[in-house]
């Protein structure tokens, strides 16, 4: 018997969306390799900035750390990817939401399922394979298994804060015809804010201040810099709580925005 | 030729009549992009507040260049956005079969058949990039530059066709051509900057395989530097010749591949 609160009748979801994202994998391939020459680009950049610079640390960064930084970051939004929810301004948009409506299980909590899947998938076998593999050829700095597993709790945690972020953004796709523009926006803002871009560091001290209010800079920045072993002792543990202080703000606005856009529906004769 | 002008401007106003329909539509994706092409600047401009130059390169000489990049890339973007849609849809869907039952150059109505407003946003950005770096630079500006701005800009954007085409053509030959279209379109990120910061496998590619370096960098470059009007412009001019006279044979080895098909 299937209720809202059997875990187990998500995992279906978890399970197509793995099958749907390897049967898709050469197109996810090839999107992921064009996103590579950005990194390729960044670092050839940094070599090149790095030697005009002349010394070795630049805003506390080695060479070394500076293009650990640009691959990691750049799986890392890999990994976040799946998390954007672009299926549920689609659902809404073309009104399948509604259908939703009749199901017994809870519309917030099955896409969350769904997008687990392709994150496990973007993970394992699209971020993975390749971390390692810049690792052994001495193109960045591996971290210890104990950095590591911080990391990926960060990770876990900047996922969650995405998916119920972009969720009720989402929700914009009921006030405006052309969701898409703004999408834009917020694509190109999370990428300024997140870190992914740059590292924060660089930003004039006021901005850099600004940008550790907003919660972008949980999604790459504090991640990345876990790995580096920049984020240590009681810096971490700060961040960690920021962290779940986002992902708390976002899940209970999430329910909000969700019951909102019930009322819309059924108001609406949907 | 006169009458493909002629239908041309029939295809265009047609295009930009039902475009102007939704302003607001127009005007945010306008709006997005542009945002999205900043931040290659916003990067550029936080990394030289840490050092004085590039690799024997300022602020302003890589924005002009960063600028000059991307007015080639959005005049084709306008003009020729329907490539994508043919590599990835007509001629697996069979709708190829229109274009060859008119009397007008298939090539042509391939070429036409789409405006994308984006490509706009692109040049509009690499105008104001250019036009604020060239004055920082206290570039000289006559007729003749402006001429020769012109042409090299055009010529880029010949370039990009015929790497499209070419990639495009394929869907002739095989199921998936998507692919590679996109990745070899985004192999164009490269030319936003002087090619000088790659190795030299990547500057090879970028310079003769895949041309984008005639885009952006040397062309840009002969604006900054100086330098010989032939070997620079004149070269791209050439390059986009010959990259088009290569594509243009592609594409029709592929029509006649699909007619031999009994299609």
């Amino acid at each position: 018997m299937c209720n809202k609160i059997n875990l187990r009748c998500y995992l279906p979801f978890v399970v197509s969306q793995v099958k749907i994202a390897l049967a898709y994998r050469m197109a996810f391939f090839v999107r992921i390799l064009s996103n590579l020459f950005t990194v390729m680009i960044t670092w050839y950049l940094w070599n090149a900035i790095y030697r005009s610079f002349g010394r070795a640390t630049m805003n506390g960064f080695t060479f070394q750390e500076m293009a650990t930084y640009v691959i990691v970051s750049f799986f890392v939004t890999v990994m976040l990817a799946p998390a954007q929810a672009d299926e549920v301004s689609y659902a809404i948009a073309d009104g399948s939401v509604a259908v939703s409506l009749l199901r017994p299980l809870d519309f917030c909590g099955l896409y969350l399922a769904q997008s687990l899947g392709g994150f496990l998938v973007n993970t394992l076998v699209f971020s993975a394979p390749f971390l390692i593999l810049f690792g052994k050829m001495g193109k960045l700095i591996l971290p210890t298994p104990q950095r590591l597993l911080l990391f990926l709790a960060s990770v876990g945690l900047g996922y969650l804060i995405m998916f119920y972020f972009s969720f009720c953004f989402s929700m914009l796709v009921f006030y405006t015809t052309y969701f898409f523009g703004i999408n834009m926006a917020k694509a190109v803002t999370i990428r300024l804010c997140s870190g992914a871009l740059i590292p924060l560091s660089f930003f004039p001290d006021a901005i850099e201040k600004m940008f550790s209010f907003l919660p972008f800079s949980s999604m790459v920045y504090t991640p990345v810099m876990i790995w580096l072993g920049k984020l240590e002792g009681t810096a971490l543990c700060t961040q960690f709580v920021i962290q779940l202080f986002w992902v708390l703000i976002f899940f209970v606005l999430s329910k909000f925005c969700w019951r909102a856009a019930v009322r819309r529906i059924t108001v609406l004769g949907g | 030729m006169l009458r493909y002008i002629h239908l041309y401007k029939i295809f265009l106003l047609q295009y930009l009549k039902s475009l102007l329909q939704s302003k607001l539509d127009f005007f945010m994706g306008f709006f997005s992009f542009f945002l999205n092409q900043i931040l290659g600047i916003i990067f550029l401009q936080l990394v030289f507040s840490q050092i004085p130059d590039l690799n024997g390169w300022s602020f302003e000489q890589l924005v002009f260049i960063y600028g000059f990049a991307q007015i080639p890339k959005g005049i084709d973007h306008f003009f020729t956005d329907y490539l994508w849609v043919f590599c990835r849809k007509t001629v697996r869907e069979g709708a190829f079969d229109r274009y060859l039952l008119r009397p007008v150059n298939p090539l042509f109505q391939v070429l036409v058949e789409r405006c994308q407003p984006d490509g706009l946003g692109e040049v509009l950005v690499g105008v104001i990039l250019v036009a604020y770096a060239g004055a920082k630079l206290r570039l000289s500006f006559s007729v003749f530059t402006f001429f020769v701005f012109l042409i090299a800009v055009f010529a880029g954007a010949v370039i990009y066709t015929a790497v499209k085409l070419f990639f495009a053509s394929n869907a002739f030959f095989m199921k998936e051509c998507y692919n590679m279209l996109y990745t070899a379109y985004n192999i164009s990120d490269f030319a936003k900057y002087p090619t000088e910061i790659y190795t030299k496998p990547v500057r090879l590619i970028v310079s003769f395989v895949l041309p984008f370096a005639f885009t952006a960098f040397i062309p840009a470059n002969y604006f900054i530097n100086g330098g010989t009007l032939l070997l620079s412009v004149g070269a791209e001019c050439l390059v986009a010749a010959a990259a088009f006279l290569i594509a243009y044979l592609y594409f029709s080895f592929g029509i006649k591949k699909y007619e031999s098909a009994g299609n």
